[in-house]
């Protein structure tokens, strides 16, 4: 997911960076989570701008150097990160960062020094929320989280949601919010809003009052490693209800966590997939190098509201027409 | 500002954001399946 996000971002930070002296090199700076509890996303991104880079470097026939620089999934270190880049490497522009908090965290510095920045799937809106200078490839929250209340209550066929968040992520605090927010503008209930922090493991005490409340869909705007223990317990504990996360969970490593407790879940991402049909020219050249990312065109988008957002259609456009069956009882479940 | 990337043609609006479709995907036999995409409303 994050790999072609950033493929795309790239090119446009290219071009914001179009002002450098013609005989310099063009500097991107790159700040990724790259170590600690959101590495998992971060070394994909940084994988996607360099498999950007190794395809186009050069561009207006200027030499492109990519530096990257660990944020380390601390705020702080955030914070660091972008100052380094700006003062000690002389970046011209910047890309990043995954995780909206330190997305948020860098995005003073940045602002600051006059340094344009392109997030590339840092979705909370407070991201670019009065800022000249930073600007996103991503959509943003609100719509995530109403297409997603929206595929609830349509296609899982369900008013009776519960939520499970992180309360140490702005994303997921964020995300949580615009889910809960249009489900029940649409009529729908919520029956639990839980909380968890990052780190945890245990998630038997939610789980249980989720599984007491009897939600038809569970939504957890997750990091996928946690989400999937989130997943793989709710499903140990009995729960039957369809569950529900966004784009933070699309990563192929949330299938080896889950295994088979994760089958049925259902997830908001970035509109792309190996498996959609009219492939972008620009993803050619990626499906030539034969890294595991084939990005894939989709058809043009329309703008959304500037207020409430909501969907122009509850059905997905290539999605089953039927509601989606809720997962079976697992005859060894906890009770 | 608009330019034509590799998941489609991006819009970025008046507060910096990008403007694209929401996708789908879906865990069935232990692969993650496209399912489709809402478009938000204008």
């Amino acid at each position: 997911m994050k790999k072609l996000a950033v493929l795309m971002s790239l090119m446009v930070i290219l071009g914001l960076a179009g002002s450098a002296l013609a005989e310099e090199p063009i500097r991107i700076g790159v700040y990724l989570p790259l170590t600690g509890q959101n590495a998992f996303g971060g070394q994909l991104e940084r994988d996607g701008i360099l498999m950007a880079h190794e395809e186009r470097p050069e561009v207006l026939g200027r030499k492109v150097e990519v530096i990257v620089v660990d944020n380390k999934s601390d705020k702080v270190e955030a914070a660091n990160a972008v100052v380094r880049l700006i003062e000690k490497e002389k970046v011209h522009a910047i890309l990043g960062t995954y995780g909206s908090s330190l997305a948020m965290a860098g995005g003073e510095v940045s602002e600051k020094a006059g340094i344009p920045v392109l997030g590339t799937s840092c979705t909370n809106p407070l991201v670019t929320q009065g800022k000249k200078y930073y600007f996103r490839a991503c959509y943003i929250d609100p719509l995530q989280g109403s297409a997603a209340a929206k595929f609830a209550m349509d296609l899982l066929g369900t008013k009776k949601a519960a939520i499970l968040k992180d309360v140490a992520q702005d994303y997921s605090v964020g995300l949580a919010a615009y889910f809960k927010r249009a489900f029940e503008a649409a009529g729908g209930e919520v029956v639990a809003d839980l909380n968890y922090q990052s780190g945890d493991q245990d998630f038997t005490a939610q789980l249980t009052t989720v599984i007491a409340k009897e939600p038809g869909v569970l939504f957890i705007p997750s990091y996928f490693a946690e989400g999937a223990i989130i997943i793989k317990q709710a499903r140990e504990l009995g729960g039957t209800f369809h569950i529900m996360g966004a784009d933070a969970m699309d990563n192929p490593d949330m299938i080896t966590i889950g295994g088979k407790d994760i089958e049925g879940f259902v997830y908001t991402t970035f509109p792309y997939a190996p498996d959609m049909p009219n492939m972008s020219e620009m993803a050619r050249p990626s499906r030539k190098t034969g890294r595991s990312s084939s990005p894939i065109r989709i058809p043009t988008p329309t703008r959304p509201s500037a207020t409430t957002p909501t969907c122009s259609s509850s059905t997905p456009s290539n999605g089953p027409a039927a509601p989606i069956p809720r997962p079976s009882p697992r005859p060894w479940a906890r009770r | 500002m608009n330019w034509e990337g590799v998941t489609g043609l991006t819009t970025i609006n008046e507060t910096h954001d990008a403007v694209k479709p929401v996708g789908f995907k879906r865990v069935e036999g232990g692969k993650q399946v496209y399912v489709g995409s809402v478009i938000p409303e204008m």
